[in-house]
């Protein structure tokens, strides 16, 4: 076995398991079988995005803007997954037994990076090879496939780079907290612009405006739009590169005398400023955080989409939610009560970001349906937060790097919001009924389970 | 007794790490010796209510199921468990509001006992293992639990610290309190314990004193190997290196 591969599977195990919540696993992890699963899932995940998106092309007569709903669902897949591989990566020494070995730092470097990469490298691999073949076979253009091929190299590049970044070492303060957050959402803003102009733009007129050349070059097949792919693709290679080197650089213990000072507060209270640190400090459980941004930035495009993406976006960031525990979920089980008050501080925290997302969709007129559907985006919460406490309580860990079993939970998370919202569309009295009585099913059941905690 | 263990069994899928297991605990230092995989941190697991087991375990009187147990409790994991983006300081603040403990003047003599003052605003995250355990052994001491439960906690700590440690376990003892205490280490468990439970399979194999160890003019490490039937198989394995 080589050294990668020991350290792709102590990552599955860790994933598999809730060592790394300080819960010792309480039945046999079967390592073999989950590694290999989560490639084979893998796979299948992206041959049917592949295949999507060059349907997508077909449709717009455009491989460039079909293969950008590619790169996105990409980004926002090596993220989702991604945070949570890069997140035991960052909180488990893989180092030392490496470098204690006949190896050096190089090699022990590369053995962490292409571990966690394992999650991700076949699929990425067919995602680059297959756009610009399915391109040329579309449109028999070889400056088409040239340009989905740095699209794609582009794509991959910046989720790697993003992925890597976020995962690096603790800062304490908030503007640290926001320059994380930043190129994360620079980022979607870019792969966003093409999908959301093909929305309401291009299905009209089928031709990008030439002024969003310098946004999104990919979208256009002419002679200008070459040089600015290579500039684009060469510097997200290149940030990608360093975001990785910085991942793997040791770490060293830094210290300096200064007062400290120890606050005492109300044991919620106490939860949720703690929660609320750390999710400014765990760029990994901090998508959420970027909810509003990108809410504001979708509501400017699609408005009436808006509120949807907005519930697609809180799944899809709850379901991270509780890696605000990591380790100290075993400091949970020994104080009375501190299991059910950290679920509540969850809930509260979440509710609060997504009225802030409410509140922006007051000025794009989306406001009503956005609370409307607020009890059921709780509700959705609250399943996510007990799955999530109930596999790590159970020793079998959070169990979210086979694509197949996330999106699984996705749908766990969403369906409640979805049907609250579809049903606004019906009649608006009766989503907000549906919305309550879910919440109130919902948080009747989570409570009794966090009783005996 | 402040603890009794009573045919307590936790299984991990098939395999049993600990089996059928009774012991009782007073004012006093207990300690579970064994080898590695004898079920000493599950055990200690098992008495905090952290993993599935059968039997029964009562912490002063009271089932361990139930919650108000916890606040009679301090324990310390074999792994330091802490919120690792957290600073010390933070955390601490955090564990005494979540416990409902309004004063820190008691963190504030454990942080200077541990001298962990200079780290006190660093990120958990990157401090050294020593001084994780450190804040570990603090956050189960804030709130002057009746016992104390140490899995392995000598590890990695200096040797002031260690004598530290060494005298709130005394005063602990002396405040009518008790600990039990897991380690693979003969020279601490002889000097530490009043009563020790050695461990093999899940099971405790022999309750002795260290003060008897020593009567019957032993070594805790012979009377350990002898009773655990591992002798043999050091023998074998020393006379296998030699040749």
């Amino acid at each position: 076995m080589k050294p990668y591969q020991a350290v792709y599977k102590e990552l599955v195990y860790l994933m598999y398991s809730s060592r790394l919540y300080g819960i010792q696993s309480q039945r046999n992890i079967n390592i073999r079988n989950n590694a290999t699963t989560i490639k084979i899932s893998n796979t299948i995940s992206y041959m049917f995005m592949i295949l999507l998106s060059a349907f997508l092309s077909y449709f717009f007569k455009n491989p460039g803007i079909g293969f950008s709903y590619l790169a996105f669902a990409i980004f926002v897949y090596v993220i989702s997954i991604g945070i949570n591989v890069v997140y035991n990566a960052s909180n488990y020494d893989l180092r030392t037994l490496l470098l204690s070995l006949p190896l050096d730092e190089k090699e022990a470097t590369y053995a962490i990076t292409r571990g966690i990469m394992d999650f991700f490298l076949l699929g990425l691999a067919i995602s680059v090879i297959f756009p610009p073949i399915i391109s040329f076979l579309l449109t028999h253009n070889v400056i088409v496939a040239l340009q989905v091929l740095l699209e794609m190299i582009f794509g991959v590049a910046g989720a790697i780079a993003i992925m890597f970044y976020l995962g690096r070492k603790t800062k304490l303060g908030i503007v640290s907290s926001f320059a994380r957050i930043l190129p994360f959402v620079v980022y979607l803003l870019l792969f966003s612009i093409p999908g959301l102009f093909t929305g309401n733009v291009i299905s009209h007129r089928l031709v990008l405006p030439i002024a969003y050349l310098p946004v999104f070059p990919f979208a256009f097949s002419n002679i200008l739009s070459i040089p600015f792919s290579f500039i684009y693709t060469g510097i997200v290679v290149f940030l990608g590169f360093k975001s990785v080197m910085g991942f793997t650089a040791p770490r060293i213990e830094s210290s300096k005398i200064e007062p400290y000072k120890i606050g005492i507060r109300g044991p919620v209270f106490s939860f949720i400023s703690k929660d609320f640190k750390t999710i400014t400090r765990v760029p990994q459980a901090g998508f959420l955080l970027s909810a509003p941004f990108i809410t504001l930035m979708i509501a400017f495009f699609d408005r009436p989409a808006a509120v949807s993406y907005d519930i697609f976006l809180f799944s899809a960031g709850t379901v991270s939610l509780v890696v605000l525990e990591m380790r100290g979920f075993s400091l949970l089980l020994q104080i009375p009560g501190a299991v059910r008050d950290s679920f509540i501080s969850k809930i509260v925290l979440s509710s609060a970001v997504y009225l802030i997302t409410a509140f922006i969709l007051l000025f794009f007129g989306q406001f009503l349906p956005a609370i409307a559907v607020f009890p059921a985006v709780v509700a959705g919460t609250e399943i996510s937060l007990i799955i999530s406490y109930r596999s790590i309580l159970s020793g079998r860990g959070l169990r979210l790097t086979n694509p197949i079993s996330y999106f699984i939970r996705l749908i766990e998370v969403i369906i409640i919001p979805l049907i609250a919202y579809a049903l606004y569309f019906y009649y608006p009295i009766y989503s907000l009924v549906f919305s309550i009585i879910s919440l109130a099913s919902v948080t009747y059941i989570s409570a009794k389970m966090l009783s005996k905690y | 007794m402040l603890l009794s263990v009573n045919n307590v069994t936790v299984k991990y899928g098939e395999v049993i790490a600990v089996n059928n297991l009774t012991f009782g605990v007073g004012n006093e230092v207990y300690c579970l010796l064994g080898p590695n995989g004898a079920g000493k941190s599950s055990t200690l697991k098992a008495i905090m209510n952290m993993i599935n087991f059968s039997g029964t375990i009562e912490i002063n009187g009271m089932s361990n199921r139930r919650k108000e147990v916890k606040n009679l409790v301090g324990y310390v994991p074999e792994q330091p468990a802490l919120y690792e983006h957290m600073t010390p300081s933070e955390l601490i603040g955090f564990v005494l509001s979540v416990r409902g403990l309004k004063n820190a003047d008691r963190a504030n003599k454990l942080v200077n006992a541990f001298s962990l003052e200079q780290y006190m605003n660093t990120p958990i995250a990157q401090l050294s293992m020593g001084n994780r355990q450190k804040v570990s052994i603090l956050i189960a001491l804030l709130h002057s639990p009746k016992l104390l439960i140490l899995d392995e906690a000598f590890n990695s700590l200096d040797i002031v610290t260690t004598r530290i440690l060494k005298e709130i376990m005394n005063s602990q003892i002396k405040e009518g309190g008790g600990i039990v205490f897991s380690t693979h280490i003969m020279e601490i468990a002889e000097k530490v314990c009043n009563r020790i439970g050695i461990m093999r399979a899940g099971s405790i194999v022999l309750e002795t004193e260290p003060g008897k160890v020593r009567e019957a003019g032993k070594t805790l490490e012979d009377v350990f190997l002898s009773v655990t039937g591992l002798d043999e198989q050091v023998r074998e394995i020393v006379k296998g290196l030699e040749s």
